[in-house]
């Protein structure tokens, strides 16, 4: 590489001859539109903190007068309840965002487009140094289980064939679900504006936009392309009419997924009985995991 | 902006100058004198012509009829109101007048892209002239009353069909793209456009627009226009995709003073890639806009990419909320002028002065980062990448609320170089802030801060004005810089039609 040379490097380097000190990037209001979005885990405050972007929340009134808060989906609720245990912090409540509560970690609700792989959750570390990394659903993924069976050794491979199971078989149950069942509150599990629901067309189109990401998530589309040779605005149509949405080869597919579920589940339900979890780290992370998939969908039902 | 490569190469073929190398020093002598020769006659034809009209400008004319080629073309309806200049009335009119009314219904087939070659031709009524001279007839009535004369209206129509490919280049940019016109599609000037446009910075985009004029009237255009398009908003790290309708009515007036009203309704979606921005986290996915935009321009210039003498100014004001639907209601003003000064003329350089600004207040708590305003880049604050200037958060260019910037150039001609060639020598200072405005503190303040601190940049390069286009390369220094600006010191390459 030919050097510059230092006259004109001198010359270069004396500009600019003035700088000012930055132009603020925020003002109170377009961080109170930030925060009304954000719910805080309870617990203690570190200079470093994190946020946990899930599609929407959903309250849950409980007997101790607080409201506690939970994402409104499996894979989100599984994640923040791991985060809670890794980090001994507690769900979001009423009370999260008084300061002597706040532990400064939150979940945030975002759209799916804010994540550079269209899905959630993500998860946003910021740093004692105010440096932000951004880990996307599989990276979070891989940080539950895989590092810890690298570093840690907590997952024997029993452990992780159930936490693959989890991720695949019910995630992808999870979005046949999605594209299969008649889902009465869309608006609601995904954050879809409800001032926008009530007219024909945003709700059509946030409806279509919705359903033409759903089967990217994991790839679920590229694992099944045989599933998906149509348009996606028909499951835009049919979720509007809330009627069954799927083509036939989707809803045979869903059956198959559902018998193979109903003969899996017995084996598994053996396999928990018995001490190969050994009541360790990698079995509270797994029946979180598990947890997350079994409230979520009991909560879509209720 | 648009560039058809292949075009852009036959004119600047076409530009070159002829090789006279091989022609001796008399040959030359005589191929100037033949020139001067023809200048001459030109001008004395000219003159002649003017001294003609001059003369008989209260000469009484009288329209029998108007005649017009390849009137199959259009229809009666819309002939009839173009004509109207010329039969409106049965009575005699100057002669000044008549010709005035020729050059009002010749603009309007010009206004309204209708003709490839326009020619008038004027024929008197026969008995009506009596008198001759050497210079050919002359208009004088045998009876002192008015003269009668038919105009015809000798025109080749544009194609009714007409399908470009090619190539737009831009700012480290290309694009490939691919365009159906139907031009006067039911005979009275109106226009079906479309467009699908492939590249860098546009992933995808498909445009469907629909023109005619208002009323048969040349002066009032309606255009209609779908489209679709994804764009990169590289300073956002983000994809912008756009789906909707925008319903304009504009004038085009023969005074400087023009007027347009545009409804714009949008579902726009933004997409983030890699940003890290709350700001653009918290606001990706769908947004809804339903907007009223009116804008005044007045324009003197005598070159839109390049003046040398005139004055630019535009005003626009846009009201957002149109729909329930809207997601981030707001209230936009822009105001836009320059200024083109020639100086002396054996100096040979113009000064052009420029100035834009605007401020974006918004109904919601804050604003939308797809409604903001962004300056900096080549073609606006030199020595500024693209869009980099103002607020940042974590490297990302998300925006203003309020902003000034201008520059002056001193554009000149290159030594030994023809100054009626289109290279030109540029010299520039250029200047601009962009801040966010915080409602809770009063837009008194935020004007407050916009009178101090602006960043500022300076440089001299040369520019190229294509009739299409204005190219620049400067090589450019940022005299004082905000901290996370993005400055650029060097060559900078410029291409657009609007520049500071």
């Amino acid at each position: 590489m030919v050097a510059v040379p230092e006259p004109i490097k001198r010359v270069f380097d004396t500009f600019p001859l003035t700088t000012y000190s930055p132009i603020q990037s925020t003002t109170p209001g377009n961080e109170l539109s930030i925060e009304q979005n954000k719910y805080y885990f309870e617990g203690e405050r570190s200079d470093a903190s994190f946020c946990l972007g899930v599609h929407n929340v959903i309250k849950l009134d409980s007997n101790d007068k607080k409201s506690r808060f939970i994402p409104s989906d499996p894979v989100s609720l599984g994640s923040s309840l791991i985060l809670c245990y890794k980090n001994n912090l507690k769900l979001p409540t009423t009370d999260s965002k008084e300061l002597q509560h706040s532990s400064g970690n939150s979940m945030l609700k975002l759209s799916f487009h804010a994540a550079p792989d269209r899905q959630l959750p993500i998860f946003l570390v910021d740093d004692e140094k105010s440096n932000r990394t951004v880990k996307t659903a599989s990276a979070i993924k891989d940080a539950f289980v895989n590092q810890d069976v690298n570093k840690n050794e907590d997952f024997n491979v029993e452990q992780l064939i159930l936490s693959n199971w989890i991720d695949t078989k019910l995630f992808d149950l999870w979005i046949l679900c999605l594209l299969n069942e008649e889902i009465q509150h869309i608006d609601k599990l995904f954050n879809l504006d409800s001032e926008l629901m009530k007219d024909p067309v945003p709700s059509y189109l946030l409806i279509r936009n919705l359903y033409h990401e759903i089967p990217n998530w994991q790839a679920f589309n590229t694992r099944n392309p045989n599933l998906f040779n149509h348009d996606p605005s028909e499951y835009a149509k049919n979720a509007i009419a809330s009627t069954t949405i799927a083509t036939k080869h989707l809803s045979s597919y869903y059956d198959l997924q559902l018998k193979e579920l109903e003969n899996d589940l017995p084996l598994w339900i053996e396999f928990l009985k018995t001490d190969v979890l050994k009541n360790s780290k990698a079995e509270n992370i797994l029946l979180f995991k598990l947890v997350g998939f079994v409230s979520s969908t009991k909560l879509q039902n209720s | 902006m648009s560039l058809d490569h292949d075009d852009m190469i036959d004119r600047l073929s076409s530009a070159r100058i002829p090789d006279n190398t091989n022609i001796s020093k008399e040959e030359k002598t005589l191929k100037s004198l033949q020139e001067e020769k023809e200048n001459l006659m030109i001008e004395q034809n000219r003159q002649f012509m003017e001294e003609l009209f001059v003369a008989n400008k209260s000469q009484p004319i009288k329209v029998k009829n108007v005649q017009i080629t390849n009137s199959q073309n259009f229809r009666d309806t819309f002939l009839e109101a173009q004509f109207k200049p010329l039969l409106a009335s049965n009575q005699a009119i100057s002669l000044e007048s008549f010709l005035s009314n020729i050059e009002k219904v010749s603009k309007s087939f010009v206004k309204l892209n209708l003709v490839e070659n326009l020619l008038v031709s004027i024929h008197p009524v026969p008995g009506t002239i009596t008198q001759s001279s050497i210079f050919g007839r002359r208009t004088f009535p045998d009876n002192g009353a008015s003269i009668s004369v038919v105009p015809i209206f000798n025109i080749v129509p544009v194609k009714k069909f007409y399908a470009k490919t090619g190539t737009n280049i831009g700012n480290g940019e290309g694009d490939g793209y691919i365009q159906f016109q139907l031009k006067n599609l039911f005979g009275g000037g109106e226009n079906l456009i479309f467009d699908a446009v492939t590249g860098t910075k546009t992933s995808s985009s498909y445009l469907l627009n629909y023109n005619q004029p208002v009323g048969n009237n040349a002066d009032y255009i309606t255009e209609n226009t779908f489209s679709v398009n994804t764009r990169k908003w590289d300073w956002l790290q983000a994809d912008v995709s756009t789906t909707g309708f925008s319903n304009k009515l504009y004038t085009q007036f023969d005074s400087y003073i023009n007027h347009e009203l545009t409804m714009e309704n949008y579902w726009k979606v933004l997409e983030n890639l890699s940003s890290k921005s709350m700001d653009v986290m918290v606001q990706s996915g769908s947004h809804f806009k339903s907007s009223l935009i009116y804008n005044m321009t007045y324009d003197s210039r005598n070159n839109k990419h390049l003046p040398t003498i005139g004055k630019f100014f535009r005003f626009g004001v846009e009201f957002n909320g149109l729909l329930k639907v809207t997601t981030s209601p707001y209230l936009k003003t822009i105001f836009e002028s320059q200024y083109a000064l020639s100086l002396p003329k054996n100096w040979y350089s113009s000064l052009i002065f420029s100035t834009k600004s605007g401020l974006l207040y918004s109904l919601n708590k804050t604003s939308s980062v797809l409604d903001r305003f962004y300056i900096g880049g080549p073609n606006d604050v030199r020595s500024f990448t693209l869009n980099g200037l103002g607020p940042k958060d974590y490297n990302s260019s998300i925006g203003g609320d309020i902003f000034f910037n201008g520059g002056i150039s001193l554009v000149s001609k290159i030594p030994k170089v023809s100054p009626e060639s289109n290279f030109k020598i540029h010299n520039f200072i250029n200047f601009g802030k962009l801040i966010p405005l915080d409602k809770s503190a009063g837009v008194l303040n935020a004007f407050k801060a916009m009178t101090t601190d602006y960043s500022v940049s300076c440089g001299f390069g040369i520019l190229y004005n294509h009739p299409m286009a204005r190219f620049e390369l400067n090589f450019v220094l940022p005299l004082a810089v905000h901290e996370r600006d993005y400055a650029r010191k060097g060559l900078q390459y410029g291409i657009g039609l609007s520049f500071l």
